[in-house]
């Protein structure tokens, strides 16, 4: 997990070219980003997820930060993929998108299935399913990226009681859709919280 | 049915991943195992472009490495080449001002630029006769009297050596002999110029009579500089002549013009413009 590399000399190390630190570096990072931006609903999550990785790449030699800010550049250059992506399908010809989700639902690789999901991805489906968008960028920030609520108010740019806000109200939407049977408020308070 | 608030600390337990979910509430028991399993390790697949990563990370690290030289060798040969710029110009004005000096000529622009009073006749007939003229002129070590004629101090200067004053005689000679040739014809007093009344003439009479002399008497006091083949003008076509002259012992004196020019010298059988020293003709005969 990222609390437990010594994510700093690791990205020294990845700045001063080793090849190892840098591969370290992606396979931590590279599942989380890409669930993340499979539960945000972009239209095409592994090539934002790949423009994301270029960009950190190329830019890595300028990053300046311990691994908590490290974390953040990552998921905040996504956020900003995402959004260039949004502009971009907002000027193109509805037709196109049609077709684009279209062909993004049914890829022509025979291969392909809808069963092939990966348990993780299932599981952030279900989890930010009846979310809205807003809400789902801070519960996913908060479950996939490890942030706290200040890390991610200060990625989302809004204020911590904000995402406090918002991810409380994400929270009882979450409660009412996937709790199957019925809690009440006094169960939950008087439940002994362990991490 | 789950009741408001949720405290703070559930909220925070639940995104962070709670390690004990059998201990949750049923209700929000499958919220922590959707959070778990979010959380699950990497598939195969979601490391499928780590390829491409890395590949982008070899030649980003490639780029970077090969960028960083060349700007730094740019610089360095912008420099260098700023210092070689300098330095070349440095040389072309130190070679270009000690040809200059050493042949006597300047370019023609240079010329024309910047002593527009250096013509020894009047301008009208700077280029038909006073062609010969200015190149005698030349002749005459003429940095001191093509380059300083304008003042007459650096004239009077220019003319106090040998050589300028030899130069200026043996124009004034020239050009005394083409007004007289051409007079006859009438084409120069037709216009009126007369080249007594040039500046390098006016202030040769000038000297002569400071020195209570004539132009004639100051003329032949006159030395001839020594003409090698380095220096000597191309305009010095009977230059040969000169020497034969002085060799021939025409007069008796080295390196002197003979002045006043004569007609029994053959004026009026010289060519406008042509040297006053003697032809190959008459030198093989006076030799003989």
């Amino acid at each position: 997990m990222a609390d437990q590399l010594d994510l700093v000399s690791i990205i020294q190390r990845a700045k001063s070219g080793d090849e190892a630190a840098m591969e370290e570096i992606f396979r931590h990072f590279a599942p989380p980003l890409l669930r993340y931006l499979k539960g945000r609903r972009v239209i095409d999550p592994e090539d934002i997820a790949s423009d994301t990785w270029l960009s950190v790449v190329s830019s890595l030699s300028k990053f300046q930060g311990d691994g908590s800010d490290f974390r953040a550049w990552i998921f905040s250059t996504a956020r900003r993929r995402i959004i260039d992506s949004a502009r971009r399908a907002s000027v193109r010809p509805k037709l196109e998108q049609i077709t684009e989700a279209e062909s993004a639902a049914q890829p022509s690789d025979p291969s392909f299935s809808p069963g092939a999901r990966s348990e993780a991805d299932q599981a952030v489906a279900a989890l930010v399913e009846c979310l809205t968008d807003e809400q789902r960028d801070v519960v996913l920030l908060r479950v996939l990226g490890g942030f706290s609520a200040l890390e991610v108010a200060k990625i989302v740019g809004r204020s911590e009681g904000a995402i406090r806000v918002i991810q409380h109200r994400a929270m009882k939407k979450m409660a009412e859709n996937i709790s199957d049977t019925n809690v009440t408020f006094d169960d939950i308070t008087a439940f002994p919280l362990t991490k | 049915m789950i009741e408001e608030p949720f405290s703070e600390e559930i909220i925070e337990a639940l995104l962070g991943g709670v390690s004990n979910v059998e201990a949750l509430p049923p209700g929000l028991r499958r919220i922590s195992e959707l959070v778990s399993a979010a959380n699950a390790p990497a598939a195969m697949t979601e490391l499928a472009m780590e390829d491409t990563v890395m590949s982008a990370y070899r030649n980003a690290w490639a780029t970077s490495d090969l960028g960083e030289i060349p700007e730094r060798k740019r610089s360095m040969i912008s420099k260098f080449l700023s210092a070689k710029v300098a330095l070349a110009g440095l040389a072309i004005a130190l070679t270009g001002g000690t040809a200059a000096a050493l042949t006597g000529v300047l370019p023609v622009s240079f010329n024309k630029s910047t002593n527009p009073s250096v013509s020894l006749a009047p301008t009208s007939h700077q280029d038909s006769t006073n062609s010969q003229v200015g190149s005698d002129t030349k002749t005459t070590d003429g940095g001191s009297v093509a380059g300083d004629s304008t003042s007459s101090t650096a004239l009077n200067q220019g003319l106090a050596s040998g050589k300028s004053l030899w130069g200026l005689c043996n124009a004034y000679s020239h050009a005394f002999a083409s007004t007289t040739t051409t007079g006859a014809s009438g084409s120069l007093s037709a216009t009126g110029d007369n080249p007594s009344t040039a500046t390098a003439f006016v202030e040769l009479g000038a000297l002569a009579k400071s020195k209570g002399d004539t132009i004639a008497q100051l003329c032949a006091t006159a030395v001839q500089p020594s003409m090698t083949s380095s220096n000597r003008p191309s305009g010095m076509g009977n230059s040969s002549g000169m020497s034969g002259n002085t060799s021939s012992g025409g007069s008796g004196q080295n390196s002197q013009i003979e002045f006043p020019p004569t007609s029994s010298r053959g004026m009026s059988q010289n060519a406008p413009g042509k040297s006053l020293m003697p032809s190959k003709s008459s030198r093989s005969s006076s030799a003989s």
